[in-house]
């Protein structure tokens, strides 16, 4: 009789644990990672079309080359995208090399360290190339507002 | 008496695996900053290529305009990177290769539902308007694109590539 109440007690207690388990893991579940997110919230764009995102600005830090961003190639795109970064005078700040649909920068080294200051008519340029052969599909380049942080 | 330590012991295990294990780990405050930067986004459609036939024309349209009500997206033909000669858009068939051949090419802008469009002459001229919370263009938004083949313009496939410029602007 003991034996099975211990038993019973084990199993309860094995299952509790779990369960604290689980609760713990819930949020982490929810955590997209970078890859996974879709930087546009809507995947209607039809083929034939290119999904361009803007911004009204982007942030970067001061006195440093390597940067934080957000930026890729939107999941819904049927090809490959260049990404450019360039200054109002036209400077290049940065160019990726061809990304994948879906593919997100989440850090990229600049071609050189900024000052503090807002930057207005900063260009983000979009070009883009098919993926069954590589060659230049029709093009954007958004204009934004860099802000360099201290 | 042995089995009743034991199951004594497996009952207090269960009480403990039960219980939040933080409640007795938090015993001194804190607080954490958390912010929130809301600011405008937008993503905008453009056409890939131009497939140029009679009839056929391409409408802009946008996946999303969280801009707010005191800025509009405006698209213009990017000139600098679009034209050359001054203002002439011109497709090529067998580019780079000795047998390069171009052809003029007219932009046209006009409405969606419209048949009526007119040319586009400046280097910078506006081919799209957006208005926060609308996928649909506001102001033109459509865009048709005319060869000018003449008795001497070989057969073969032209291309072409139009570079747009996308920006947010104050109402």
């Amino acid at each position: 009789m003991s034996c099975g109440i211990a038993l019973a007690l084990f199993v309860a207690a094995a299952i509790g644990y779990n369960s604290n388990d689980v609760l713990k893991s819930k949020p982490d579940d929810s955590v997209q990672t970078l890859s996974d997110v879709d930087i546009s919230s809507n995947n209607s764009s039809a083929s034939g079309m290119i999904a361009i995102p803007g911004y009204d600005h982007l942030v970067m830090k001061a006195g440093q080359k390597v940067q934080k961003v957000e930026l890729g190639n939107p999941k819904q795109n049927n090809c490959y995208m260049r990404i450019a970064i360039m200054l109002p005078d036209g400077t290049q700040l940065y160019e990726s090399g061809l990304l994948e649909p879906g593919q997100v920068l989440t850090s990229i080294e600049i071609s050189q360290e900024l000052k503090p200051g807002i930057y207005e008519g900063a260009i983000l340029s979009y070009s883009c190339y098919g993926m069954e052969e590589i060659k230049e599909l029709n093009g954007a380049k958004t204009i934004f507002k860099l802000e360099v942080e201290p | 008496m042995i089995k009743r330590i034991f199951t004594i012991l497996l009952a207090t295990i269960m009480i403990c695996s039960i219980s939040p294990m933080n409640a007795f780990a938090n015993q001194t405050s804190g607080s954490i900053a958390v912010s929130y930067t809301y600011s405008p986004e937008y993503s905008i459609n453009i056409p890939a290529s131009i497939s140029i036939n009679d009839g056929d024309k391409f409408i802009f349209s946008a996946n999303t305009m969280d801009i707010g009500s005191n800025k509009n997206v405006r698209i213009t033909i990017d000139g600098a990177a679009t034209y050359e000669n001054g203002g002439n858009f011109y497709l090529y068939k067998d580019k780079g290769t000795e047998n390069e051949q171009r052809i003029s090419c007219r932009i046209l802008r006009g409405l969606p539902s419209s048949s009526s469009f007119e040319d586009i002459t400046g280097l910078s001229e506006l081919v799209a308007t957006f208005t926060d919370g609308n996928t649909s263009p506001k102001a033109y938004g459509a865009l048709k694109f005319k060869p000018q083949i003449t008795s001497s313009t070989p057969y073969g496939t032209y291309t072409g590539t139009v570079y747009f410029k996308i920006e947010l602007i104050d109402v």
